[in-house]
């Protein structure tokens, strides 16, 4: 199997949880992440409502694998939410990566989301050509370092 | 679809890269959702204006900005940056920046679902 072929099988099986209080920005992530390929997409309005969808696929031993999420949200926001799953070791393990989105961004936002574990970040709004690229950094390239 | 001179055509572009075949049209799609939103988020502009909510008209701003963007809307996306960088500093300029959004808003609306 050639390498990319490879790559675009893994990408096409992630499972993915997009996080963001509103409508149209979580429409987009998700019209996104279909035109990748990507088959199992959930969404949550709220980092609350996302700690239950993480706790529910963990139970039917179908964790995600990537978790988009809105910095600024109402209830629990992607602050709270990023740190609730670094926290947890069963989520390292699984490998679930969090990729952060926010329409606000200066060398402060950078620091925090890299001291809390962040794997990637992306200024908004999403497009086709970013978060692929995002993806691929964080799963493609993290695997061949790892390899 | 009809489009506007307020749109910024790159956005749309970007847009229809996401379309799937046989699937309803993207645009028309995603400006029923901005559409649905923004006539949520006016409101809540308005609210957090007659409470004198400076911190209300930050996060609304903020969030309407993102989807304002997204959709190509660019003056109103730059009027709500105004505003979610000056709320909380200036109570005069803002409700001159909420009327420059309002009419924005409804004449960009006008003009995308004019007949």
């Amino acid at each position: 199997m050639r390498s990319n072929d490879k790559n675009s099988k893994l990408i096409s099986d992630l499972r993915v949880l997009v996080v963001e209080d509103m409508s149209f920005e979580r429409e987009l992530a998700v019209a996104v992440l279909k035109k990748m390929g990507i088959g199992h997409i959930r969404t949550a309005e709220n980092g609350s409502i996302a700690i239950s969808k993480i706790e529910n696929s963990m139970a039917l031993m179908a964790p995600f694998d990537l978790v988009i999420t809105d910095w600024k949200m109402p209830v629990e926001d992607g602050h709270g939410l990023l740190k609730w799953i670094k926290m947890r070791q069963k989520y390292k393990a699984h490998g679930m990566k969090v990729i952060i989105t926010t329409s606000l961004l200066d060398e402060n936002d950078v620091k925090e989301f890299i001291q809390q574990g962040a794997d990637s970040f992306i200024v908004k709004p999403l497009s086709l050509d970013v978060l692929t690229k995002k993806i691929h950094e964080v799963f493609v390239l993290d695997q061949q370092k790892a390899g | 679809m009809k489009t506007s001179a307020r749109i910024d055509p790159a956005a749309w572009e970007a847009l229809r890269e996401l379309q799937t075949p046989g699937e309803p049209d993207i645009i028309a799609t995603f400006l029923t959702i901005y559409f649905e939103s923004s006539e949520v988020l006016l409101k809540d502009l308005q609210q957090a204006m007659a409470e004198k909510n400076s911190k209300a008209l930050v996060h609304i701003s903020h969030s309407w900005k993102s989807s304002s963007y997204g959709i190509g809307a660019k003056t109103l996306g730059d009027l709500c940056s105004q505003l979610e960088k000056t709320a909380l500093t200036s109570e005069s300029g803002q409700s001159l920046l909420v009327a420059a959004m309002e009419r924005e808003y409804l004449e960009l609306k006008a003009e995308l679902l004019s007949d």
